[in-house]
């Protein structure tokens, strides 16, 4: 059966009409075309697919599209903002925290979740945090220390009362 | 921005040997990178779904695809029987009576092979529709393991082979006989390494488009090469190089080797699109991954060395049976041959016997995985050296450096061909004894021991080779027909690099190189920077091949840890003849002597006459837009050059098998320190260092990644992956929920020093890095936990030792002391 939805990606609104068994990872991939999410499984184990749902980070593989009625979703290509990279995007790339590149929109959606809820995580949080998001390169020490160093930034831009963005925008593209 | 942009003055290798962050982070953090996945496919493409047999060995009796073809929206349900009118088989390697198809004939021999292709316009319906294709097999007797398929009356896997052995072959260097009899002792170890694999986060992907008009056709795909490879696909697609175009894209999500095996699929995936006329689209599945993409080799190793009355290594001997499940796809019998010239390690033994015995079973075939072989060698030898140490009561650090090849030995070439370049292995070791803090690790575990902890510490050495010779390969042919004046050797390992100044002076540098997270287009940027005098900004790097549009050859790709070796030193080349382009249409331009130019901070002048200067934007221009000027025309200053580099060392393997399979050889050495759990078994890391020597790197951030990857690799393996079957060949973990691996609650952090020896081979001194880890991690590991259970007397004979099999055999209770080896050690 087909249905119509409206979902919310990154700020700009999406209406389609979807088959019921879409997944919702296939509708953003393929449907809205933000291919940055991925999929490296389909039992729900790697976190590829991770994207922030309603504030919370979702695997977008276990959920269906069309669940996904009226949530406001973001992905990967939202994370940077017309001023710059976040910080997540500044430090992973700072701590050598990105090998094949795979993994690391799924790793970043769930970091960007844990920051929010919790802005000064140990990193026993930030493992904890990770726990479904799977990397093959086994670059998780630098991950991890990437996502602690962000945390400190998002946290000393803040005491300054400065957006917290990176300066390495103008490279990028 | 362009060759003139730099603001401030460079100098040759700026970058070199700096932690550049990479320029591929960029698009891979912002989610604008393009994995296979990602590509937009050619109008019209269909999907495939591929059918795969359930059972690990039984006849294909009937297929009976009626129900799928009347889905709507199927284009076609493609079997061997159709298939095999536009496919040979996939050349072998080894000369054999097999056949090897992507799909099943009349028999499936492996629980995954490939039974029917279903193509549809999207990919629900072909899964709808390959859910409606009914098979008729008839199971037959199924040879899962080693011990089976050697079993008297085994039933056969190929029954045109006769016997489940598909090759057997001993190689002798040196007087071994004269070796064991000089021996004061003869030392002995038996090593299992269990089917694995190194699961990367893409799985595999094809999309290839058959057009009929130009009769080409074209895959893109997430194969790394090498591109002899590509050369089988085409023959077996009855294609010639011309007609068969293959395109990588630069991202690539992970390989660890694996997607060396994509091949298999690029000829069944482009079959499907000759036979149907449309373009077609697979990506793979994890389960698929899993049951039909390819693992390493299952292992048994017997290893003996024969030790003089001082810790002297006479003589090593090998026995070696290698299961590589249902076909010897190429490149085996690569999993044993890779390794003959650095058999021996970073030891001096002149006399060597290697026995190998390549078998088939019903399971998944195998090809390279991270380090290929080569855990399946340093671990027993590791062990082996270990024991001798041991027996002879000698430090076993102290015994390695003993038997170490010595920095005045160099250039080395071992028993059995290998031209090793540099080293100074003692030095290494002593950086290693140092980062490990050595005394206080020691001083640790006798503690930890009185507290009555089962703690113990490994350490093991190994060879890194980098490069790949083809010529290893040859030793699987029989020596006599090596001889035949036809018979074609093959050798060589060669990587290209091709700079181009464009016309409005951007600068790029396109590679043929496959890149799977190496950071190849940053490392090629600092290097081009460093000799072009701009920022790696400033260097466009294209990375990933397209066999119409890049010089490539059959060593193209990124496998065997060339890039660091070879591909640095064709870049490196690459940019140097640039300079040297530029420099001399200045020194026409400006009337002086080329070697009176030097480039600086993007303008060319004459060193005796500083005001005879040019701006190297205006010479690209005048290149460009006025060659026919008094200065310039008669001479050739397109500035474009392709480097292609290769080294001296690699040539064809001799009658007496001796061969030199790599083209640089870095070092490691590796300290563990663990601790196992009385009650569980289970083993956790307390400590762990390595040294490389991998003459030296052009950007440490990237080589330090990579080894952080492979050693926390190293542990997943040594400690829990294996690909488990039941007795029938039923696959029994096949997710990431049942096959380990690693998440960020259990790694660890690495110690890493370097003991860097510049090979004199490549032009910046560079090798290869980033292997090793996964072949001493594994086995210091071991030798660690040996340690830890010295108590139990325990011999860890198998990979991995599990903390099931450590706990099983040697804490639960009325083990104690049982578990000591039988067999006598000492002859
Ligand atoms: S794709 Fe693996 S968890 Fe979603
Ligand atoms: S960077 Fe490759 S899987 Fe994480």
């Amino acid at each position: 059966m087909n249905r119509s939805i409206d979902i919310k990606i990154n700020g700009k609104n999406y209406s389609d009409v979807v088959e019921d068994r879409l997944l919702l990872v296939n509708y953003i991939r393929d449907v809205a075309g933000l291919t940055g999410t991925h999929m490296g499984c389909d039992t729900g184990h790697c976190g590829a697919c991770t994207i922030v749902m309603n504030g919370e980070a979702v695997k977008s593989c276990l959920i269906l599209a069309v669940q996904a009625e009226g949530a406001s979703v973001e992905t990967v290509e939202g994370l940077a903002s017309e001023t710059g990279l976040h910080p997540l995007q500044v430090s992973f790339r700072r701590n050598f925290a990105v090998q094949c590149g795979f993994c690391t929109a799924g790793i970043l959606m769930s970091a960007l979740a844990l920051l929010r809820n919790n802005p000064e995580p140990s990193p026993e949080d930030i493992s904890k945090a990770l726990t479904g998001n799977i990397c093959r390169c086994e670059g998780y020490p630098n991950i991890v220390k990437a996502i602690e160093e962000a945390s400190l930034v998002i946290r000393a831009s803040k005491d300054l009362g400065r957006e917290p963005r990176g300066k390495e925008n103008e490279k990028e593209g | 921005m362009t060759i003139q942009s730099s603001q401030e003055k460079r100098t040759e290798q700026t970058y070199v040997g700096v932690a550049y962050p990479r320029l591929e982070d960029l698009r891979l953090t912002t989610g604008k990178a393009k994995f296979l996945d990602d590509l937009s496919v050619p109008p019209g493409t269909h999907y495939a779904v591929i059918l795969r047999s359930p059972y690990a060995h039984a006849k294909i009796k009937r297929i009976d695809a009626e129900d799928a073809i009347k889905v709507p929206g199927v284009r076609a349900v493609l079997t061997a029987v159709e298939l095999l009118s536009v496919m040979d088989p996939l050349p072998l390697a080894l000369r054999s009576p097999i056949r090897y198809y992507p799909i099943a004939t009349d028999r499936a021999r492996y629980a995954g092979e490939p039974v029917a292709v279903v193509i549809a316009r999207t990919r629900a319906i072909a899964e709808d529709a390959a859910s409606k294709v009914n098979v008729d097999y008839e199971p037959l007797e199924v040879v899962a393991d080693i011990e089976k398929a050697l079993a008297q009356g085994a039933p056969n896997v190929h029954e045109a082979v006769g016997s489940n052995t598909v090759w057997k072959k001993t190689f002798s260097y040196g007087d071994v006989g004269n070796a064991f009899e000089q021996a004061v002792k003869v030392v002995s170890v038996d090593v299992r390494v269990n089917g694995y694999t190194v699961p990367p986060m893409e799985t595999f992907g094809v999309v290839a488009e058959y057009d009929r008009g130009s009769d080409v056709l074209t895959e893109w795909c997430n194969f790394i090469g090498p591109f002899t490879m590509a050369y089988v696909v085409a023959k077996a697609l009855r294609l010639s190089q011309d007609r068969f175009r293959v395109i990588v894209p630069g991202d690539i999500g992970g390989s660890f080797g694996t997607k060396l095996a994509v091949y298999p699929y690029m000829a069944l995936i482009g079959a499907c699109s000759i036979f149907t006329g449309v373009p077609v689209k697979w990506i793979e599945t994890r389960m698929e991954h899993f049951v039909g993409s390819t693992r390493a080799a299952t292992r048994l190793s017997h290893l003996e060395m024969a030790l003089s009355a001082d810790g002297e290594f006479l003589g090593l001997k090998a026995r070696i049976t290698d299961d590589i499940g249902a076909y010897p796809r190429s490149p085996e019998p690569g999993h044993l041959l890779k390794s003959v010239s650095n058999f021996t390690g970073p030891y001096k033994i002149a006399n060597l016997e290697i026995s190998g015995e390549y078998v088939t079973t019903n399971t998944l075939p195998t090809s390279p995985i991270r380090a290929f072989g080569r855990p399946h060698l340093c671990i027993p030898l590791e062990k082996l050296v270990d024991k001798c140490a041991k027996i002879t009561g000698t430090d076993p650090l102290e015994l390695r450096k003993r038997n170490f090849i010595q920095p005045r030995d160099f250039p080395y070439t071992t028993a059995s061909g290998g031209v090793y370049d540099s080293g100074d292995y003692g030095a290494a070791i002593e950086k290693l004894k140092q980062i490990f803090d050595l005394d206080g690790a020691r001083a640790d575990i006798l503690e930890k021991r009185r507290e009555g902890r089962l703690v113990g510490l490994g350490f093991a050495v190994g060879i890194e080779p980098s490069v790949s010779n083809m010529a290893y390969l040859d030793l699987a042919i029989p020596e006599e027909e090596r001889q035949k004046a036809t018979f074609m050797p093959h050798s060589g390992g060669q990587h290209s690099a091709t700079l181009k100044i464009e016309p409005d002076g951007h600068i790029v540098a396109r590679l043929d190189s496959c890149p799977q997270g190496q950071g190849h287009e940053t490392v090629a940027a600092q290097l081009v920077a460093s000799v072009l005098g701009v920022n790696p900004e400033d260097v466009r790097v294209l990375t990933g091949v397209d066999t119409f549009n890049v010089s490539w050859s059959i060593s193209s790709g990124t496998y065997a840890s060339r890039f660091g070796s070879l591909g640095i030193s064709a870049v490196y080349s690459a940019a140097l003849d640039m300079r040297k382009k530029l420099t001399e249409a200045a020194s026409k331009l400006l009337g002086v002597s080329a070697d009176d130019i030097v480039m600086e901070n993007g303008v060319l002048f004459s060193k005796s006459r500083r005001d005879l200067k040019i701006s190297s934007k205006r010479l690209v221009g005048t290149v460009y837009w006025n060659p026919g000027s008094d200065a310039l025309k008669g001479g050739d200053h397109t500035l474009s050059v392709t480097r292609t580099f290769n080294v001296e060392t690699l040539g064809p393997a001799t009658l007496d098998n001796k061969v030199n399979a790599s083209a640089t050889y870095g070092f490691i050495g590796t300290a563990a320190a663990v601790e196992v759990d009385r009650d569980t078994g289970s083993v956790s890391i307390l400590k762990y260092a390595s040294v490389h020597d991998s003459g030296g790197s052009v950007n440490p951030g990237i080589v330090e990644q990579l080894c952080v990857g492979a050693a926390n690799q190293a542990a997943s393996h040594a400690l829990h992956q294996e690909l488990i079957h039941d007795d029938r060949g039923q696959p029994l973990n096949i997710t990431f929920g049942d096959y380990y691996v690693r998440t960020a609650e259990d790694f660890f952090t690495p110690i890493f020093g370097s003991a860097a020896k510049k090979s004199p081979f490549t032009p910046l001194g560079t090798k290869g890095v980033s292997e090793g880890d996964n072949m001493t991690g594994p086995a210091a590991l071991l030798i660690a936990i040996q340690d830890a259970l010295y108590e139990y007397n325990a011999d860890i004979d198998t990979v991995p030792f599990t903390a099931e099999r450590i706990w099983s055999r040697f804490l639960s209770k009325n083990n104690l002391g049982e578990s000591a080896s039988s067999r006598s050690d000492v002859a």
